[in-house]
């Protein structure tokens, strides 16, 4: 496994779903080297499909242990400015600061296990996959899954009308 | 046959194999078709909220942090095992003293094969590790899609910059160049700033609808699965690479 066309290609996807997840830039960034490391130090070898799928159970119970360990303090502490390096207008800046705070919020009012799946069925994977992770029936992820999609859909539409 | 439920609609919806009854049962029943089409609506909604969360990632420095963990884990291997209650002779520090010596003693002697062993390796260069980042990295940024179009800017593209484009399974677009490059992202859309090539820029095959921008031309576009060459000053046969004037 070269370590560079490797890194490349599934460092992104990961620390995005793990900054989804987490809703934190620091966690997101050290879990998913971490997950990194052990994959190259484990020689984690299979399909770049079993790889990723790999990469992402690991960084999820990173994630979790992080949240058993320092329950709600990370999120009590948490200062979470919105960066941006895009060349944007205030009002298109803005726009984005008011999007994100609602998908935010959306996924923050999801318990932990619909969050995962949520955002591991929107990073591409199979029902197989999620069920592995999230250790349910693969035959119970259909339903789980609509559950939480509803869920998320209605915080953000909830979100979006005006107070 | 009732409704199929909202299970076997985001079944359906998402690609798994349901029974044929259900298949059966979706042609006919206005009131479940109606039903994956809402679904499909809340898909690509869920998907374009998340892409809000996005945040650029610098990909390169990440790299380099996890190549120094692993080659800094690689030289104190064995640290974090329990210690043996009796030390044995042959400790890492003695061996290495033993075969640093015993080499040394060796090579001295005219004729040794271990001489000629070591002059011949010491021309050669070292060989590269699987672990450690080769000299040159390119930075990139990955985006998953849904649906098209898919359109990819770059900007700032310095003449005689390489760009190669690649149609590729899966469900994401990505671009590649050298370090410096800056990548931002917004709803199937991915615009770069380029400081060097090559530059590589992949298209999901499932895409119909793609368009790449360099330096406000289109060089290429694809729709309804047909290849379009626009403003496309110089290229290879197959069309697939472009020398930026």
């Amino acid at each position: 496994m070269d370590f560079n066309t490797t890194f490349d290609e599934e460092y992104l996807p990961l620390v995005r779903y793990c900054h989804q997840l987490s809703d934190d830039r620091d966690t997101a960034e050290d879990v998913a080297q971490e997950a990194m490391v052990r994959l190259f130090e484990r020689g984690v070898e299979g399909s770049s499909a079993g790889v990723r799928a790999w990469l992402f159970k690991t960084a999820t119970h990173l994630i979790r242990d992080r949240y058993r360990v320092e329950g709600n303090r990370m999120r009590l502490l948490r200062e979470n400015p919105v960066m941006t390096t895009d060349p944007e207008t205030p009002d298109a800046a803005l726009e984005r600061t008011e999007n994100r705070a609602r998908a935010r919020r959306a996924l923050d009012a999801m318990p932990a296990r619909d969050r995962e799946m949520l955002l591991m069925r929107y990073s591409g994977f199979s029902y197989r996959e999620i069920a592995d992770t999230v250790d349910v029936a693969a035959t119970s992820v259909g339903t789980l899954l609509a559950r939480a999609e509803r869920r998320f859909t209605s915080v953000l539409a909830a979100a979006g009308e005006p107070a | 046959m009732s409704h199929l439920t909202e299970r076997t609609i985001l079944e359906l919806r998402d690609g798994v194999p349901v029974d044929a009854d259900a298949s059966a049962h979706l042609d006919e029943c206005a009131v479940c078709r109606t039903a994956l089409e809402e679904a499909e609506a809340r898909s690509v909604d869920i998907a374009s909220a998340l892409t809000d969360l996005d945040e650029g990632f610098d990909v390169a420095s990440a790299r380099e942090a996890v190549a120094a963990r692993l080659a800094g884990r690689a030289t104190t291997a064995g640290g974090g095992r329990q210690p043996s209650a009796r030390a044995p002779f042959w400790t890492l520090g003695r061996a290495a003293t033993f075969l640093l010596l015993t080499t040394g003693a060796l090579s001295a002697l005219p004729g040794s094969p271990v001489r000629d062993f070591i002059s011949s390796r010491s021309l050669d260069p070292p060989a590269p590790s699987a672990l450690m980042p080769a000299p040159i990295k390119p930075v990139g940024m990955r985006m998953s899609v849904q649906d098209g179009p898919v359109i990819v800017e770059l900007d700032q593209v310095p003449p005689g910059t390489s760009i190669e484009v690649l149609l590729v399974p899966g469900s994401s677009v990505a671009v590649r160049a050298a370090p410096g490059s800056s990548f931002s992202s917004a709803q199937g859309r991915v615009q770069a700033t380029i400081v060097g090539g090559p530059v590589t820029v992949e298209f999901p095959n499932a895409i119909d609808e793609v368009s790449l921008t360099v330096n406000g031309r289109t060089y290429l576009s694809r729709k309804d699965g047909n290849l379009l060459f626009g403003f496309a000053p110089e290229q290879d046969p197959e069309g697939t690479r472009f020398i930026v004037p």
